[in-house]
């Protein structure tokens, strides 16, 4: 892999403006070739699709179509009618939420660091239906087998944005279908970051957005087995999601159009497939490793200066993010300070407050890589982290 | 938190030219409203001072450190500054609404507010004397001096000038407007004191007395005023003629030793009360060196009138 080819594709790293951008978890630069594309459409075909007979709405149709191939390739999955727009993962798992039957007293299941767009859904599921939600310690197996027993639905995170930690979900999706349960899969920090393969994992629904993994912002992708999106209910109807209706009735799509309602973002769905397109040609086995690399000389770095690493110490288990906190230090102060450095990263509870609150945890720093980052990058941070640690000696 | 206190005044001001300023401004007045009110501060504006100044420092990290984690107590510190010199600008310009003056009544010493006095804080009258020494203002004999305005005014101002002196001539519009300004009440007595440190002084003061046979005292005394920077050999006689004087009659005194005597009793005069700098104000007891601002002397003028 080639990082310095691969950096002259993002604009917003141009050598001129010396920026280290190290908050990939929250979302990552774009390149070039995702921003043509978007343009290509606005300039060119700035029409909409399946509706309108003209050759600008023809080539949108084409456009999206592609894309929507190059996301279902890029998962593998069975057919492209398993790919749904929407506008991001928060939307997707909102969308299981709501049209996924569930009734009083149905289990679902969650673990205890789920982000709060996994969370939320279902603490307004509780409130709404009156589910029963149970929660197991991320990643133990064991846990979960105690809890997966009367479970409807398992609903988990697949890559922690706390720590980069993942869950055995291959496992744990095994062991939900012989209990008889369906699995959500929160694969938004795992996707744009690992090869991720529905057919092999046999996951049954699974959620990620277009702006971690290089693509627009406001796009995002639920995958589901044909099967079972066909047994949901949409939630939402409106243009696009009927064959005809009467004043009684109404005749409802296929797969995916009714679960698309309305206008969809075009020049999103296009740029998204070809972000998938860009990531595919990197290989996400090298930047995968790249991001392992990267993460051990921060990890070596961190436990030199006596950083509490939030997680285990081995970099192979925490993919591209080093979260951490420095003595007392508030975390604010030190993402205010590497600011003014021109190093981006996040700091505080990245929308896990549960697992914080439950911790014990003011919050952390969280360092989260990519592709495009390089060891040069990482040396100029670990500086700066190792200046702020002096802060406190 | 307390670092609000200080943000607020100062992105207030920078607010005035920049929007960005105005947004940060907005942020310290929610963190100062909550400060005041005892609570919390939520903005996070002390947080991002502290942490950009901090990172400023990190060249010398001791620094850094010592600023990092004694942010509280320099907060406090710089607080307190402010608030104290909030305190002092806000007595200073109650001094200068009332009395003229941001040092207080009577006060003759620099007011940044006095743009004059600010212009040359430290010399701003003539003088052939270096040294100053007290004033005798009992000394003072006017009798026979010209005077301006209402002889029968209630309230005299007596002023020691020099023809030749530029700081005599600065003085000016502010005599003129409190003579205007209290006609009937205050009138004015200028007392000529020829500086030989200035050509044409003298010249200037025998001139002067010359015009005053004419009763044209005060009409020479301004020509030469405004004129001062064109004082020659030849410009005296072109003065007299620019008023109506006529130029024998005018000649002949100017050429005269008439007024050596008088010249002379004058000068000696303006020492014995001690004035080693021009121009120098009298009213009544009241003495000021230099040129003064309008409200310091307009001050001094109704305290006297009042009494």
């Amino acid at each position: 892999m080639n990082v310095e080819k691969i950096r002259k594709d993002f604009p917003a790293l141009d050598a001129g403006k010396q920026l280290i951008y190290f908050d990939n978890a929250c979302t990552t630069l774009r390149p070039v070739q995702v921003m043509q594309k978007m343009n290509e459409y606005y300039k060119e075909y700035p029409s909409c699709a399946g509706r309108s007979n003209h050759r600008l709405s023809m080539k949108v149709n084409e456009e999206v179509m592609k894309a929507r191939k190059n996301i279902a390739n890029f998962f593998n999955a069975k057919d492209d009618s398993e790919v749904i727009f929407t506008r991001n993962t928060t939307e997707s798992i909102n969308l299981i939420a709501n049209a996924f039957k569930l009734k009083r007293e149905d289990i679902v299941l969650g673990s205890d660091k789920e982000h709060n767009s996994n969370l939320l859904p279902w603490l307004l599921a509780e409130r709404r239906i009156g589910i029963t939600r149970k929660i197991f310690k991320f990643n133990d197996i064991e846990d979960f087998k105690n809890k997966i027993k009367g479970v409807k639905l398992v609903s988990i995170v697949h890559t922690s944005n706390v720590d980069g930690t993942s869950n055995d979900v291959k496992e744990m999706i095994k062991i939900s279908h012989e209990n008889g349960a369906v699995v959500l899969l929160d694969a938004a920090q795992s996707a744009p970051h690992k090869e991720l393969n529905v057919r092999k994992l046999d996951a049954d629904f699974l959620a990620c957005s277009g702006h971690k993994m290089l693509g627009p912002s406001g796009i995002g992708v639920l995958y589901g087995k044909k099967e079972l999106l066909e047994q949901l209910t949409p939630f939402m109807m409106g243009g696009d999601t009927v064959n005809n209706t009467t004043y009684d009735g109404f005749e409802i799509k296929a797969l995916p159009e009714r679960f698309e309602a309305g206008l969809q973002n075009y020049s999103g769905i296009i740029g998204f497939g070809e972000a998938v397109n860009y990531l595919k040609k990197v290989g996400l086995d090298n930047i995968e490793s790249h991001e392992k690399e990267l993460n051990k000389r921060i990890t070596g770095g961190l436990v030199e200066i006596n950083a509490n690493i939030i997680g285990p110490k081995d970099a192979n288990l925490r993919s591209g993010i080093a979260s951490f906190n420095i003595g007392n230090i508030n975390p604010h102060d030190i993402s205010l300070m590497l600011n003014a450095k021109n190093i981006m990263l996040r700091s505080g509870m990245y929308c896990v407050h549960s697992w914080f609150n439950a911790n014990k945890i003011n919050g952390s720093v969280r360092a989260s890589l990519y592709l495009y980052n390089t060891k040069e990058e990482v040396e100029i941070f670990m500086k700066h982290i190792k200046d702020i640690a002096k802060l406190v000696r | 938190m307390v670092i609000c206190l200080i943000a607020l005044p100062v992105f207030l001001i920078l607010g005035i030219f920049s929007v960005k300023y105005r947004l940060l401004a907005k942020e310290a007045f929610r963190c100062f409203f909550k400060t005041v009110t005892l609570k919390p501060c939520d903005t996070g504006l002390d947080q991002k001072i502290k942490s950009e100044i901090t990172a400023r420092l990190m060249w010398w990290p001791p620094l850094a450190s010592i600023f990092y984690n004694r942010f509280n107590v320099i907060s406090w510190v710089f607080a307190i500054l402010i608030i104290t010199s909030t305190f002092f600008v806000g007595q200073g310009a109650y001094n200068y609404a009332v009395y003229g003056n941001c040092n207080g009544e009577n006060s003759n010493q620099f007011c940044i507010f006095n743009v004059v006095r600010a212009e040359q804080p430290e010399k701003e009258a003539c003088s052939k004397i270096e040294n100053e020494h007290e004033l005798h203002p009992e000394k003072i004999k006017i009798d026979g001096y010209p005077v301006r305005g209402d002889p029968d005014a209630k309230l005299t101002m007596v002023e020691y000038g020099c023809f030749g002196c530029p700081y005599t001539k600065k003085a000016e519009p502010v005599v003129r407007g409190l003579l205007k300004e209290f006609a009937g009440d205050v009138n004015l007595v200028y007392y000529n004191v020829p500086l030989s440190i200035h050509k044409y002084s003298i010249e200037a003061s025998k001139a002067a007395s010359c015009a005053r046979e004419h009763n044209k005292y005060w009409e020479y005394h301004d020509i030469l005023l405004e004129n001062q920077d064109e004082l020659s050999d030849g410009s005296f006689a072109r003065f007299a003629q620019e008023i109506g004087l006529d130029e024998k009659e005018f000649s002949e005194c100017f050429n005269s030793s008439k007024y050596d005597n008088y010249i002379n009793e004058s000068y000696n005069g303006a020492l014995a009360v001690g004035i080693y700098g021009t121009p120098t104000f009298f009213i009544n007891n009241v003495s000021l060196v230099g040129p003064q601002d309008y409200r310091t002397l307009k001050k001094m003028i109704k305290d006297e009138l009042e009494k």
